[in-house]
């Protein structure tokens, strides 16, 4: 039993830590290596997990003819009707997770429209601003996934081996293999001449205009990458909390990806992924059932904390370390060998 | 119907100088500073606080809605010392200070937030009793709302003033136009800048004490109120002071009073109510010409 | 009453200007010349504390300035017209120089204000006007006007002759010279090389963020200026 429970939060923690990977990952796209700090990253992330509710809930309960999707019923009919049925539970869920990314990568170029000759801190406000507007918005509008108290029946494809833990076992290493999918996209990106247009964007725009590129466009692009992959994300949540509630999609799981990405330094792929590791643990590990466990209780709401030690990290990174744990590396290239090697050559026949 | 429309009008126009008032403040600290500072909220969470505790302790309304200012303004500056002026000799990018903003937010509003949770203030009501002072329709108008107009009035001819004739209102605008060139026509550019801070942090501070007058109040009410606030400020591209007025006031009508007439012509449900302003904005940004914006809007 | 000791300066963390040593006299006019990108610029810059300065020291009438702030240079009585924005287009030209003498009381300002208006007389009729409407001559001598209002010891001009026509190019020299005549100390930098050292007691070539050169004017103004500037290339 108590193997069980340990299984339990050893699956949760690896799944959040996993999560949190792919979303620094899109943050540091963003942030790291075009100088758009998204503020409204949690917005892409809920419209993944919108988009694939809507997608997993109108599939089911048009083949089970449902009246009253949000009722518990219906809930207990769809993950039946996904157990017993695994070739429809993968193709819902694939179907789910690839509308999602798309979804959320359409929105975030249409999002970032009116505000994408807007720059750095103006943007990224104006994107705050639409993801607040987008949980107002869904928590109150019921036909889409329940308003306020949200949908659940939302199986994971793994459901119909009747065997919960070893299916989340399962799903947890299906996420494990998308994250590290995202890691190698990101990185391939990074390394590529798009790659460098993006940071020629971040630390001269003049420069990247009077060489003739698309600013503005270049910034649409970068957030529908950013926005697809979070996108994704929020798929994966959905499937793997069997459920959505609005109001789980707040500015504050914002903050804590863009604490990542600072802490562990930014345009730096492997960065993002220590600074998701180090909060993940500091986020799980603050969370007061955890710390009940240990016997430890304190006197005030223990997210309070977690919220602050986020705002001391930030600044205090940003005044003392500002490259972050890892710092960023230059792009690398064929050419970049040759010029850095000829750099160290002429260097020595200087001196 | 013209009757139910004037029944909107006393709560519109208290939210309208609300958001004005704090996003001139945000506005002239951008103007001075470059910086968007995200901390702002804060500093009108400290003053519906210190507002609040000061009226329950049976001070005079508007004497604690000075305190309230001055505390703001304290805060401001001292956020200025510790973070972004140390920032800013280091050598950070403006994104850089952007960003510390968002951290010192979160740092004061939580810190704030365990303090509350200790001493049992999470949820609080100011000693304020507001009269009213006349019936608009069946809505009164009462004496929160004569404050309130007061207060903005004050606050737009005394900026108007300081803004155009005063040595230290040129000195900013001498930095808002070309900050190097401030530095060495020996405008002492710092100091402006604390004055500066000074003031966004009054007016933050001031607009939180109407707040905690109209409404009960928790360390997330300038979280709550900062969207607004800078709804407001993009408005006015957070360089033009009538227009970030006027986006005051388009923020703060479209929730009551743009509410009303949506639910007249459409019956929209009044669920809705907190996304109206969220529609303004998006409006207002989607009506904006692109490439205007890209002169206006510097970072 | 200038004097840079080995100072490598730049933007950021990128140096521009490599190991200069200067020293300039009270009372002198030098004109510092070179190429486009050789520095004069952020040579102007560094003295009057717009860049980084990483390594040597500038002494200033006695006082180590190296990393004082612009406006405690200015206290001191250094004054820069940079090349571009020098002048606040949104204010009127009166408010521009009520800026430049941001540190006097109102009576000092008054007298000042006569005094400078004085020597630019073709400012006194416009002084309600805003700065941002002022044709690119005039707003050169506003430019140059404002310097004055700090009562400045070294004046450092970049260019204060850049894309204006012959004629006003002329006028600006004048304005040099009459600088000159009430003995300030002038720092020059200009592309227009010849005139600026026919206006010069010595002249400073600069190629590649190190002075090359520094010779008095008569000599300099006998030389080939472009064997000097690209000899080094």
């Amino acid at each position: 039993m108590i193997g069980e429970g340990a299984l339990v939060l050893f699956q949760s923690f690896t799944f959040y830590l996993l999560i949190y990977v792919i979303l620094s990952l899109s943050m540091n796209l963003e942030y790291g290596l075009t100088g758009v700090p998204n503020l409204g990253k949690v917005l892409f992330f809920f419209v993944g997990a919108i988009t694939s509710t809507v997608i997993t809930v109108n599939v089911y309960d048009s083949i089970l003819g449902t009246e009253d999707p949000l009722s518990a019923l219906a809930a207990a009919r769809r993950t039946e009707l996904a157990a017993s049925n695994p070739l429809l539970a993968v193709g819902v869920f694939v179907l789910s997770l690839i509308s999602s990314s798309l979804v959320a990568g359409v929105l975030g170029f249409v999002a970032s429209y009116p505000a994408l000759a807007l720059k750095g801190s103006m943007l990224s406000i104006t994107l705050l601003i639409f993801g607040e507007a987008a949980r107002v918005f869904v928590r109150t509008y019921q036909p889409l996934v329940g308003g306020v108290f949200g949908i659940s029946g939302i199986s994971n494809p793994f459901v119909f081996l009747r065997n919960p833990p070893l299916g989340m076992t399962l799903y947890v290493a299906l996420t494990g293999a998308i994250a590290i999918f995202t890691y190698l996209l990101v990185e391939r990106l990074t390394n590529s001449p798009f790659g460098r247009l993006m940071k020629a964007v971040r630390d001269d725009e003049l420069a990247a205009y009077s060489l003739g590129k698309d600013v503005p466009r270049v910034r649409g692009q970068v957030l529908f990458i950013g926005s697809a992959i979070a996108g994704a994300a929020g798929s994966l949540y959905t499937f793997y909390s069997q459920s959505i509630f609005p109001d789980d999609y707040v500015p504050a799981l914002t903050f804590l990806v863009l604490t990542m990405t600072i802490l562990g330094g930014l345009a730096n792929n492997v960065g993002a992924v220590v600074g998701a590791l180090v909060l993940a643990v500091f986020e799980r590990f603050s969370q007061a059932s955890t710390l009940a466990v240990f016997g430890i209780t304190v006197g005030f709401d223990i997210s309070y904390l977690r919220y602050a030690v986020m705002g001391i990290l930030i600044v205090t990174v940003l005044l003392y370390r500002p490259q972050g744990l890892i710092p960023e590396k230059p792009v690398k290239t064929e050419l970049y060998d040759v010029v850095a090697a000829r750099g160290r050559r002429s260097s020595r026949a200087g001196s | 119907m013209i009757e139910e429309a004037l029944g909107q009008l006393p709560t519109s126009l208290l939210a309208s100088a609300l958001y004005a008032m704090a996003a001139v403040g945000l506005t002239m600290n951008y103007s001075v500073t470059r910086l968007a500072d995200f901390a702002i909220g804060e500093y009108i969470t400290f003053g519906c606080y210190v507002a609040a505790l000061l009226t329950l302790s049976q001070l005079d309304p508007v004497t604690s809605m000075v305190l309230a200012g001055a505390t703001g303004a304290l805060i401001a500056l001292s956020v200025d010392e510790l973070a972004y002026k140390r920032l800013e000799r280091r050598g950070a990018t403006l994104l850089q200070v952007f960003i510390a903003s968002v951290g010192a937010s979160f740092t004061i509003r939580y810190l704030f937030s365990i303090y509350a949770d200790i001493e049992d203030l999470l949820f609080l009501t100011s000693g304020f009793s507001s009269q009213p002072v006349v019936f608009l329709g069946t809505r009164p108008l009462t004496n929160l709302h004569v404050l309130a107009l007061i207060t903005l009035t004050v606050t737009v001819v005394g900026l108007t003033y300081l803004i155009l004739r005063t040595k230290v209102g040129k000195a900013m605008r001498a930095i808002a136009s070309n900050r190097d060139l401030a530095m060495v026509s020996g405008i002492p550019v710092w100091r402006i800048r604390s004055i500066t801070r000074l003031l966004t942090g009054f007016l933050a501070g001031v607009s939180g004490a109407l707040w905690a007058y109209y409404t009960s109040i928790n360390p997330e009410s300038g979280w709550r109120m900062l969207l607004w606030v800078f709804s407001s400020a993009i408005i006015g591209n957070f360089t033009s002071f009538p227009l970030t007025l006027l986006g005051g006031f388009v923020i703060g009508s479209a929730e009551n009073l743009g509410m009303w007439a949506l639910n007249r012509a459409f019956g929209l449900e009044t669920a809705y109510k907190p996304l109206i302003p969220y529609i303004a904005i998006a409006a207002v940004l989607l009506y904006r010409n692109r490439y205007r914006f890209t002169r206006l809007v510097e970072l | 009453m200038l004097e840079l000791r080995g100072v490598v300066a730049g933007y950021g963390r990128l140096p521009i200007i490599t190991g200069i040593d200067v020293s300039i006299r009270r009372g002198e006019t030098v004109a510092i010349i070179g190429p486009n990108g050789s520095g004069k610029s952020t040579l102007a810059k560094t003295v009057v504390g717009l860049t980084n300065v990483f390594e040597g020291t500038i002494i200033y009438d006695g006082h180590e300035i190296t990393h004082r702030p612009p406006s405690e240079r200015v206290r001191l009585g250094i004054a820069y017209l940079p090349q571009t924005g020098n002048v606040f287009p949104d204010m009127t030209v009166l408010e521009n120089l009520e800026m430049g003498g941001y540190s006097l009381s109102r009576d000092e300002l008054k007298v000042k204000l006569q005094e400078v208006l004085e020597m630019f007389p073709e400012l006194s009729g416009r002084l309600k006007q805003k700065a941002g409407t002022l044709s690119g001559g005039e707003r050169q001598m506003l430019a140059m006007s404002r310097l004055l209002m700090t009562s400045p010891s070294l004046v450092i001009m970049d260019e204060p002759s850049a894309g204006l026509a012959p004629k006003m190019v002329h006028r600006i020299f004048e304005k040099v010279d009459a600088l000159r005549k009430v003995g300030l100390t002038l720092l020059l930098i200009e592309q227009h090389a010849r005139m600026a050292i026919s206006h010069s007691e010595r002249t400073l070539v600069m190629v590649g963020g190190k002075v090359v050169l520094s010779d008095s004017s008569d000599r300099v103004s006998g030389l080939d200026l472009a064997t000097v500037f690209f000899q080094r290339a």
